[in-house]
């Protein structure tokens, strides 16, 4: 009876230690981090190696981080060249999968896309790495967390699946929400001009024409034929405001302002989270309320 | 002699591909696609050469259904384009100048496009007007150089005529850009640029009328032997598709086309085609690595059976001077004929790095008895090497198998040079 009781406890506590020890991961990126705590809820422990608030265009994983990195089962990554080091991280980190999240996601072109091409040699051109600014591709990416998720803890499939699922409810309520919300800004108003190519995905999401200042990298300085453009284009087209990014150079924006006296919008989020409430919702709704707010003006 | 230089050629190469196969990333020098400036105009000069030299069973003038097409044994050029694209905001523009020489022995050229494009009107429109390949299927649009294999589809030759549909005219456009997903509809209407190539042929059914008017292959036969139908004055053309891409490494499209318009003799044509293509990249939008696209084009043509100008001439009564001027045996029957008729082209491309390309085309026209056209089935397998990263300068060899009704199987090989430069043209 004695044994029969040890036996029972011992099968309890592994039953209760298999069921409570996650999946460990480890991500290259804040909004990633998000989406895979959304839909691996208690199951997963993630482990954000790139602080809040850091330039993703400029982090480098330290010693340190990729120390963390390797307890990990997994390792998330934005993908579409962000993290340039990724190479580096995969070598250094031997056997532990990396997944990265965009690379279900169709990538768009920073230059306006051509639909029609001359010949496929010219298709070419760098690929905008800010997928998570569509809604629609943040669901993509979140199914794909999702799936990877269910791979390596074919136990708790059943639950990915599910907090998925209710996950790509939120966001399409969201999305709905975002697209009503532009509706509100007069068709002619509808120009979006942000410090770096950051907000393509935005714009063709919700119909909004993109004016970038800097180029892809938070890091490019204009060259000063680009500058005089986009000095008359936002004096040609009356554009009432322009967006500062975290992360991103103020001295350019600065001068665009003093020269063309346009409005200063609010700050955008481009590559992370906002800090005080840091979810990927957020940060949705936190952007979208700042262009409306600037475009439309308060209801 | 010829056919073992073709293959030396083609060794050689894919031995070159083969050994540059892991190169990756070089970046491309600025003067291969220069790009000037003056004032608010941007403009991307090219030049593009497109030649080929080889063997065939048969007579490759007659064989051959496009005007760019290999037609001397000896050395073809197919093509030396020279462009210019123009950009000014919304506003741009693209003319290009071809020359030619082929089975005719003399140098041809001519204006393949020149247009000016308005873009980004509000609502997603676009519109275009000047001379233009019309956006009809997949294969009217392109370019020589922007071919997959050495020649045309034998489908668009005997539907479109041997340079595919070009008009003077203009054209609207819709589109529609989603993220992965991009619809589009385009319609046009405009002039069908002749089809007066010589193609020195001697019995190419060429009449010379009573009013000294020399309609050069336009009442004659095409390359199959059958009558050549082609558009004339007023030709109105649609074309709608959608573009998904469910990822950077799978995309689809789909379209279908429609054509309306006369022949030379006022007959009523119907050309409407349906077009589907695949492609996997194995790196996405990137370039490099491996891919393959697989496109195939399904067309069917409509002609409505017509009256000769004899027939006309009837009603207008000048019948007895015919008579009388004993002609009348020669236009024995008034009527011209209708009938229908479809072909396809379905073909595959895999890309095994930036230098190696094979390809595989099958090609069929039905023909029609009424029309005197006759079927004919062609298989192209092609090896296609580039010399450099940029995939400027090409290397191609090319089998045709041919099986023509009447005529039995012919056999071709053809070895074909390209060199490219310049930067991204407007379409």
């Amino acid at each position: 009876m004695k044994h029969l009781a040890h036996l029972l406890l011992s099968i309890a506590l592994c039953a209760v230690a298999a069921h409570a020890a996650p999946i460990k991961v480890a991500s290259l990126n804040p909004i990633v981090s998000d989406l895979a705590r959304q839909v691996g809820g208690t199951d997963v422990e993630v482990f954000d190696l790139m602080p809040l608030g850091s330039n993703p265009h400029t982090f480098n994983p330290t010693p340190d981080d990729l120390k963390i990195a390797s307890n990990a089962q997994i390792i998330l990554a934005a993908g579409k060249g962000l993290e340039t080091y990724l190479e580096d991280v995969i070598q250094s980190l031997g056997d532990i999968p990396v997944f990265e999240a965009g690379r279900s996601v169709p990538s768009l072109r920073v230059e306006v896309g051509e639909v029609f091409i001359c010949c496929p040699a010219h298709a070419a051109g760098s690929i905008d790495p800010h997928w998570w600014h569509s809604v629609k591709s943040a669901k993509r990416a979140a199914k794909g967390i999702a799936d990877k998720l269910a791979e390596i803890d074919a136990g708790n499939a059943e639950a990915y699946d599910t907090r998925y699922r209710a996950y790509a409810e939120k966001l399409d309520g969201l999305y709905k929400w975002a697209k009503s919300e532009i509706s509100r800004i007069p068709r002619r108003d509808r120009e979006l001009t942000t410090s770096h190519a950051a907000f393509g995905y935005l714009c063709r999401e919700f119909g909004l024409r993109s004016i970038t200042i800097q180029g892809l990298n938070t890091e490019d300085n204009p060259n000063p034929s680009h500058l005089k453009d986009v000095v008359k284009t936002l004096e040609k087209q009356d554009v009432r405001a322009v967006f500062p990014e975290d992360n991103a150079n103020p001295k350019v924006m600065s001068g665009m302002v003093r020269e063309t006296g346009v409005k200063v919008g609010g700050k955008l989020y481009a590559g992370t989270l906002p800090p005080a409430s840091p979810t990927y919702v957020d940060m949705v709704r936190s952007n979208i309320t700042t262009i409306v707010n600037s475009l439309a003006g308060n209801p | 002699m010829r056919f073992r230089f073709v293959v030396a050629v083609v060794v050689l190469s894919v031995v070159v591909s083969i050994s540059h196969a892991e190169e990756s990333g070089p970046k491309e020098p600025e003067w291969v696609a220069p790009t000037g400036t003056l004032g608010p105009l941007d403009f991307t000069p090219s030049a593009h050469f497109n030649g080929a030299i080889g063997n065939s069973s048969g007579d490759t003038e007659e064989l051959a259904v496009g005007h760019h097409d290999p037609t001397r044994e000896d050395g073809t050029v197919q093509g030396i384009e020279v462009g210019l694209s123009l950009r000014a905001g919304p506003v741009e523009g693209y003319a290009v100048h071809t020359f030619s020489y082929g089975a005719g022995e003399e140098w041809e050229n001519e204006w393949e496009e020149a247009f000016l494009k308005l873009r980004d009107i509000p609502g997603g429109f676009e519109l275009r007007g000047g001379r233009m390949f019309a956006r009809f299927g997949r294969q009217n649009a392109k370019h020589l150089h922007a071919w997959d294999f050495a020649d045309m589809p034998l489908v668009w030759g005997r539907f479109l005529g041997d340079d595919g549909l070009i008009t003077d005219g203009g054209d609207v456009t819709w589109l529609k850009q989603g993220i992965g997903t991009t619809y589009g509809i385009t319609a046009g209407y405009g002039d069908a640029k002749s089809h007066a190539h010589d193609h020195g042929h001697v019995d190419h059914g060429e009449e010379e009328h009573e009013d000294g008017e020399h309609h050069e292959e336009e009442h004659g036969k095409d390359h199959d032997g059958g009558e050549e139908v082609l558009f004339s004055d007023g030709v109105g053309s649609g074309r709608a598709f959608a573009q998904y891409r469910r990822n950077d490494y799978n995309s689809f499209e789909a379209g279908v086309s429609l054509a309306l318009g006369e022949d030379e003799a006022e007959r009523q044509l119907v050309v409407a085609g349906a077009d589907f293509s695949y492609t996997w990249r194995e790196n996405g939008l990137e370039p490099g690595g491996r891919a393959v696209t697989w496109l195939t084009e399904v067309l069917y043509r409509d002609v409505e059976a017509g009256e000769t100008e004899h027939g006309e001439h009837e009603e207008h009564g000048e019948h007895e001077e015919h008579e009388a001027q004993g002609e009348h045996e020669a236009h024995a029957d008034d009527t011209l004929p209708g009938g229908s008729e479809w072909g396809l082209y379905s073909q595959v491309v895999y890309t095994h790095n930036r230098h190696l390309d094979t390809g595989l085309r099958v090609g069929y026209v039905a023909g029609d008895d009424a029309l005197a056209s006759s079927d004919r089935f062609r298989v192209s397998p092609a090896i296609t090497t580039y010399l450099d990263p940029f995939r400027r300068v090409m290397l191609r060899v090319q089998y045709n198998y041919d099986d023509i009704q009447g005529a039995g199987e012919e056999h071709s090989v053809w070895l074909q040079a390209g060199l490219s430069w310049g930067g991204a043209e407007v379409r």
